[in-house]
């Protein structure tokens, strides 16, 4: 999954076809249309706001209590609605592991 | 890849050490101060003293004993000293250790009158006839598949699973065909990934070895009270992008590259066999690295996404970075850099045989910055009370 090859620059990663998040390679500013590398090639998606290099944004609005996945594996539920473009990290994604 | 070879210093039970070193190791807490006076006399000498002695009980007694045996039969071990209290102890820690046919000599304070200026003449005195011994070897030509290689990650960030842990991966699959040894640990890192784990287990029962591995320590944490999540992913994660514990793990996992899965092992525990080995043991890197160059490893390839001054003191440790500020900034500290990667001006899969091309090179003799700078120690855990 992660034997990418080669690639035109881009700004931001998807690992797997079913991932909803996009990693940031650099920062990425407010506004700015970002060129996201997927697995189907690259996609653009405007940045709802600052995202720091190497901290995930949703592709697509990701409504609250969704599954949320990376490297197309399970790496938690969103606990609020979260807006395309905007950061998705530990305030609106909460994992499962030792919650049982 | 599995042409490859380094240059070893073959010991007499047929494994091959990527250092030669002489090795302190106070077997009780009473000796420590001995064997670091002993230690400084000999520039180059590695000193192990345990901090504990008489008192430790059940499993740490039995992990204790594992560490310190382990520790002393490194094929990195060229001779020891092997310093204690009591005979009997002393003696029985140095017959297992000189099974491997390595020079052990064993002194205790009882023989010395509990006189630790007597102890440290004889013990200094021991020690330069083993340093000169170990003089004399040179090393020879090994293949790849004496090599027993650890994973290990480090204040990591999504860099890390992104590509310094796929790196490491690649280099673990080239080790393991070509008849070496790998293992990784970190049992907290494998939640959210056992359905991944357990499709590449060797047999059912590694299989349920791995849950379990995994249940137990789910187990002990919601019995101490403790929310996993507030402890890992660490605020160091959590600062550099990482946001829950599966994301991390699914991240760190890649080290283990993508061969079968042989067993589960516990900390200090030589793999019975070749292949690829998980070790179930704390996260925390000076003592998962303790227990895995204890195992045996000879070479620790440790990645780091935001920096991790820390490495092992017998098995060099070569630090792995693909995040373009950590590798900037830590210019002392990482040895194999993997920006290209990130950036995507390189291929991963062309960046493995360069980072197996340095672990041959490290093997040889190319020191890390680690041992450069001297940043090694091991630390063996403790699980419970003392008596």
């Amino acid at each position: 999954m992660n034997k990418t090859s080669t690639r035109e620059p881009v700004d931001a990663l998807v690992l797997h076809a079913d991932d909803g998040v996009a990693t940031a390679l650099r920062p990425l500013a407010a506004g700015a249309l970002a060129r996201v590398g997927t697995p189907a090639g690259p996609v653009e998606v405007k940045v709802g706001e600052d995202i720091r290099r190497c901290h995930k944004f949703a592709l697509a609005s990701i409504p609250s209590g969704s599954t949320i996945r990376k490297y197309g594996e399970i790496i938690g539920d969103a606990t609020r609605d979260i807006a395309a473009g905007t950061h998705v990290h530990v305030h609106n994604l909460s994992g499962r592991a030792g919650k049982r | 890849m599995s042409e490859r070879s380094f240059q070893g210093y073959e010991r007499p039970d047929g494994s091959i050490g990527v250092r030669n070193h002489l090795l302190i190791l106070s077997i009780t807490g009473l000796t420590g101060p001995t064997a670091r006076r002993i230690g400084r006399s000999i520039p180059g000498a590695r000193v192990f003293a345990m901090p504990f002695g008489s008192g430790i009980v059940g499993e740490d007694y039995d992990l204790h004993r594992r560490s310190l045996i382990g520790l002393g039969r490194n094929p990195n071990v060229g001779a020891v000293l092997l310093i204690g209290g009591h005979p009997p102890q002393v003696a029985e820690f140095a017959q297992t250790i000189s099974e491997t046919g390595k020079p052990v000599v064993a002194l205790t304070l009882d023989e010395c009158g509990h006189d630790a200026l007597t102890l440290t003449d004889r013990g200094l005195r021991a020690a330069a006839g083993l340093a000169r011994d170990l003089s004399r070897q040179r090393r020879r030509p090994a293949p790849l598949s004496a090599l027993f290689v650890a994973g290990e990650c480090g204040r990591s960030d999504p860099s890390s699973g992104l590509v310094s842990n796929p790196l490491v991966g690649g280099v673990v699959d080239a080790v393991v065909d070509s008849g070496g040894r790998a293992v990784i640990g970190e049992t907290m890192e494998w939640f959210g990934t056992v359905h991944l784990l357990q499709a590449r287990a060797a047999d059912p029962s590694v299989a349920e070895a791995i849950s379990e591995a995994v249940r137990r320590r789910e187990d002990a944490a919601i019995a101490a009270g403790i929310d996993l999540l507030g402890d890992n992913p660490g605020p160091t994660n959590i600062e550099a992008g990482l946001s829950t514990l599966e994301e991390k793990a699914l991240g760190a996992i890649a080290k283990g590259g993508s061969r079968p899965i042989q067993g589960v092992i516990g900390m200090a525990e030589a793999p019975p066999g070749p292949g690829l080995w998980f070790m179930d043991a704390p996260a925390y890197a000076p003592e998962s690295m303790t227990g895995m160059v204890a195992a045996g490893a000879q070479l620790v390839l440790f990645t780091t996404g935001a920096g991790n001054s820390f490495v092992n003191s017998i098995a060099p440790t070569i630090k792995i970075s693909a995040n373009p500020d950590s590798v900037d900034r830590l210019n002392s500290q990482i040895d194999f850099e993997a920006t290209q990667v990130f950036e995507g001006r390189r291929n991963l899969a062309d960046a493995v045989p360069d980072l197996l091309d340095l672990a041959m090179e490290v093997a040889s003799g190319t020191m890390t910055f680690g041992e450069i700078l001297d940043e090694g120690e091991e630390v063996v855990s403790r699980m419970g009370p003392a008596l």
